[in-house]
């Protein structure tokens, strides 16, 4: 666990359990639906609360207003 | 959250994908993104305040929106038809002031603000330069944008607003690089309108080519169009009755355009259905919104247009003429004098309540109650299924023998009459009722109808008290260039004829 801000140790990998990505642009919730993120900067590792993981949350498109 | 944020994420996402287009000049995500870095660093060297540019859409509109988000400094999109007193009030309401404007103007707007650059000038340096300031700030309070609103009801107001209402208003209402890689959305709303602003920042989020007309003409629109492929749009109501005019005499079509959508005021049903015949490829969505809640609350999506067109049921077939029903982010309600929820059918004023709501204009208090609800002046009524009809602003209601009548409800039972291509509604002063309907017609070139016939229309379609007292005739009516109609214009037209 690091701090916001602190710098990861050179050699730390990345846990296969924690590996599934996290992508540009998409939002993620948690199980009960009380946390909701969206991805501004992409990456390997996924995301989670404590043991539980983030799903990804399916769009559903607004038609195009401006 | 600042709107660079936007802009950053679509660089990272799709880079070389081309942007912006104005004529031949276009600039890819990543090319955007350095020319506000660069021209965020000559903003923040001037000292000025605010970035302000007084143009028709070009490059610079962008460059100059995202540039002002980076130094941390509000943007003004200002009306470039302004002259003399009125645009020096406004730009002595923003200064110290850095402005982007067209070279015709620039040696004259020299001695009022703090630094004036000419439009090629601006790009350039923008598009050459590789200094770029640090980091931007994350400020949800900071101002994004200064709209000087309409003032359809008397002086221009500037309408605030901040990063976290016009951030939230994309996050909540757009899909990340949703677009395709061949879409183009064609922009033609002047920069200074709120549509012209979310449309930048929308087409930006989804990955959407934006194709930008200086300013509106209905044939040169056609022409880009059809040229650009273009596959979206948004119009105001007199654009598209324009749009309409061109391809019915040319026989032309728009083979790539596949959404159409519009707002800023009334569109007659007789032109939406011609629209929808003429086009019939493309998915219309009608969009209501306010400068004060960074554009739009409400949409009519291209399935209600289609289930309404085929219904037999009048009131499903009316919803062509509503705004469709709340964003899932917007929280609406109609309500009465007192406050309080008006039920399905009965008009009150629209209230409406969300992150992208501002409701605040520069140095004046909060319109916003204060559990956050934005009371818009605007008159509504929803149906059961939640669907908005807009009857104009609440100050244009008629106060008849205390009865309240609704303009836009009278307006568009006079539009049903064959004979009539256009009409205003307005309460002009009257000893017996306080208050009398006058109804202000333009009849189709061919075509008469008598002051009696409108009345008996009106008559037989609403109560009595709401056919016209006073009917007149005109060529035209008055609008704004958006498509507004200026009642109060019409009302001191009518004041000064006496009938």
């Amino acid at each position: 666990m690091l701090a916001s801000g602190e710098e990861a140790a050179a050699d730390a990998a990345l846990d296969p359990a924690a590996a599934g990505g996290t992508a540009l642009g998409k939002r993620y919730i948690s199980a009960g639906g009380d946390l909701e993120l969206l991805c501004t900067k992409p990456g390997k590792g996924s995301l989670a609360v404590g043991a539980s993981p983030l799903v990804l949350k399916e769009a559903k498109p607004l038609p195009s207003s401006d | 959250m600042n709107l660079m944020m936007l802009l950053e994420m679509a660089t990272e996402g799709f880079g070389d994908r081309i942007a912006i287009q104005s004529q031949d000049a276009k600039l890819s995500y990543s090319e955007l993104f350095a020319a506000a870095g660069a021209a965020a660093h000559a903003v923040a060297a001037s000292g000025a305040e605010r970035l302000a540019v007084l143009d028709v859409n070009s490059l610079a509109v962008p460059v100059g929106l995202f540039a002002a988000a980076w130094v941390g400094v509000p943007f003004v999109p200002l009306n470039y038809r302004l002259t003399g007193k009125e645009l020096e009030a406004l730009l002595a309401s923003i200064a110290p002031a850095y402005l982007v404007t067209d070279t015709d103007r620039a040696g004259a707007l020299a001695a009022t603000v703090r630094t004036v650059v000419d439009r090629e000038g601006f790009l350039a340096a923008a598009r050459g330069g590789a200094d770029r300031p640090g980091e931007w700030s994350m400020d949800a309070d900071a101002i994004g944008i200064l709209l000087f609103t309409s003032g359809t009801t008397g002086a221009p107001k500037a309408a605030v607003l901040r990063q976290k209402h016009l951030v939230s208003y994309i996050f909540g209402s757009i899909e990340f690089g949703a677009a395709d890689a061949s879409d183009a959305a064609l922009v033609s709303v002047p920069p200074y309108h709120i549509a012209g602003m979310a449309a930048i920042l929308s087409s930006v989020y989804s990955g959407r080519r934006i194709v930008q007309l200086s300013s509106f003409d209905a044939a040169g629109w056609v022409e880009t169009a059809r040229r650009e492929r273009v596959t979206h749009a948004f119009v105001v109501p007199t654009m598209l009755t324009r749009i309409v005019d061109v391809l019915a005499r040319e026989g032309l079509t728009l083979p790539h355009l596949r959404a159409v959508s519009y707002g800023g005021g009334k569109m007659p049903q007789p032109v939406i259905e011609r629209a929808m015949a003429l086009l019939p490829e493309a998915a219309f969505t009608n969009a209501y919104g306010l400068t004060e809640t960074s554009s739009t609350i409400t949409v009519l999506g291209p399935e209600d247009h289609r289930a309404a067109a085929a219904s037999a049921d009048p009131a499903v077939r009316r919803r062509l003429v509503s705004v469709g029903r709340a964003l899932p982010s917007i929280e609406l309600e109609v309500r009465d004098e007192e406050g309080r929820p008006c039920p399905a059918g009965v008009s009150g004023e629209i209230h409406v309540r969300g992150e992208q709501v501002s409701g605040e204009y520069l140095g004046l208090a909060s319109r916003l109650t204060r559990d956050g609800w934005f009371p818009t002046r605007d008159a509504g009524t929803l149906d059961a299924e939640g669907y908005l009809f807009l009857e104009g602003r609440i100050d244009d209601v008629i106060v008849r023998g205390g009865e309240n009548l609704s303009p836009g409800e009278i307006e568009e039972v006079l539009l049903a009459h064959p004979a009539i291509a256009d009409c205003g509604v307005v309460g002009v002063p009257d000893e017996q009722w306080g208050e009398a309907v006058a109804a202000v017609i333009v009849t189709h070139p061919d075509r008469t109808v008598t002051p009696d016939e409108v009345r008996e229309f009106v008559k037989q379609r609403l109560r009595s008290s709401r056919a016209p007292a006073r009917v007149e005739f005109r060529r035209e009516l008055p609008y704004n260039e958006t498509g507004k109609l200026l009642r109060r214009k019409l009302r001191e037209e009518l004041a000064r004829t006496v009938a």
